[in-house]
């Protein structure tokens, strides 16, 4: 098994709010070494409260082989948002959410495109999400908070 | 700093256990409040703040346990009650709405002020764990904020309730200043910011501010309290509250979680 192997499985592991974003794509992986039969894993986690973290690192073994792969959860690395790759930006967009946005730019709605949008709460039904509405298309959406 | 000296060590864990348990019981006492808040956004807010707290709480206890303190689970579930050291008014039981959101403001303005001193402590896990805080509590601030802010402006019966609320919470703010050791402990990295008075200054500065603009009447300083102010050696509601929180891990407390 190589390390691109091992990136390309771990495509496979998804972070359980957003089943179509892979936690590679999330920004959460943060080294891949492989040596002789033993497959190291270092991640780090994202929103400090999430509850996530050790089922991920389940998802992560089951995914390599459990008998010889070592997840190591690094909680110096600090994660943000701007770790989320373009690909996982897209993959929020199809599930839904509005990626984060950079500095003050307007979330734009990701059911129709529009611009006409404003947040209605900070907060949304993930430690990761705020709340918005459309004006446009007339829905609320979420999107991704900025960190 | 990354191995902190004996007394180094003292220190750290007289200011960061008063901070990990304020951080727990405001997560709990929060996490009280879901399906009663005023509308759904409230709700779900609740849900964030209160699981965010407690995860910065279990950062803390986890930051303690690597200075050589028990496992967090054990400061949660097993800890006794006089061994607690939260300011009593993150622990008040739930009363109004209205009391709830003065609460949240005034403990979030005084976290900031408390982040920002203990930021200054040279220890390297500390740092790092507190800056990653303050992104997800400018979170916090900001919606504590317009929660006031709904309340001032939202008409004589709003306002009644939120000058009622700041009445009563307001005798219980001294406490929040107060660490858990004397000054001495942490004498050896000249912090001044950490003095009580120093931080009572910057909260002070901060609400009043937000109070002229609220219309709210600024009660003058906030009392002194003294240094056995986070000690609840017969507190009456404590044991009462550790049962509830306790409830359902007591069901099997030998049992692996
Ligand atoms: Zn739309």
């Amino acid at each position: 098994m190589t390390e691109d192997d091992v990136y390309k499985q771990l495509q496979t592991v998804y972070d359980p709010e957003i089943p179509n974003l892979s936690i590679v794509d999330l920004g959460m992986v943060t080294a891949v070494a492989v040596q002789n039969d033993e497959v190291h894993i270092t991640v780090r986690p994202t929103f400090i409260g999430c509850p996530a973290v050790d089922w991920i690192r389940k998802q992560i073994e089951e995914a390599i082989d459990p008998s010889r792969c070592l997840v190591q959860i690094d909680p110096s690395s600090t994660w943000s948002t701007e770790h989320i790759s373009e690909t996982g930006r897209r993959a929020l967009k199809t599930f839904g959410i509005a990626p984060p946005s950079s500095g003050d730019t307007i979330m734009v709605c990701p059911l129709c495109g529009s611009e006409r949008t404003r947040r209605t709460s900070l907060f949304g039904t993930a430690l990761c999400r705020s709340s918005y509405y459309c004006e446009n298309c007339r829905q609320p959406f979420e999107g991704f908070k900025t960190l | 700093m990354n191995h902190p000296t004996h007394e180094q060590i003292v220190a750290l864990k007289r200011l960061l256990i008063p901070m990990a348990d304020d951080e727990w019981m405001m997560g709990h006492r929060g996490s009280e409040w879901l399906a009663l808040a005023p509308d759904l956004e409230e709700d779900l807010a609740l849900s964030s703040t209160s699981q965010d707290e407690m995860g910065h709480a279990k950062v803390l206890y986890d930051l303690l346990h690597d200075l050589g303190e028990p496992s967090a689970d054990y400061h949660v579930y097993f800890r006794p009650a006089n061994r607690w050291h939260h300011a009593r008014v993150t622990a008040l039981p739930k009363s109004s709405w209205a009391e709830w959101v003065v609460r949240r403001y005034f403990y979030e303005m005084f976290d900031q002020v408390r982040r920002s001193a203990l930021e200054r402590i040279p220890y390297p896990p500390l740092v790092g764990a507190l800056k990653k805080m303050d992104r997800e509590e400018a979170y916090h601030a900001d919606h504590a904020r317009s929660l006031m802010d709904i309340l001032a402006h939202g008409g004589a019966e709003s306002y009644g309730y939120l000058r009622e609320a700041i009445t009563d919470d307001w005798a219980y703010l001294a406490d929040l200043f107060e660490w858990i050791g004397p000054d001495e402990s942490w004498a050896s990295w000249d912090v001044g910011e950490l003095a009580p008075s120093a931080m009572r200054t910057r909260f002070e500065s901060q609400v009043h501010q937000d109070f002229a603009i609220w219309g709210i009447y600024w009660p003058e300083g906030v009392p002194l309290a003294t240094r056995k102010a986070r000690h609840h050696d017969s507190s009456p509601d404590l044991p009462a509250l550790l049962d509830d929180m306790r409830e359902v891990r007591n069901q099997a407390a030998k049992a692996h979680w």
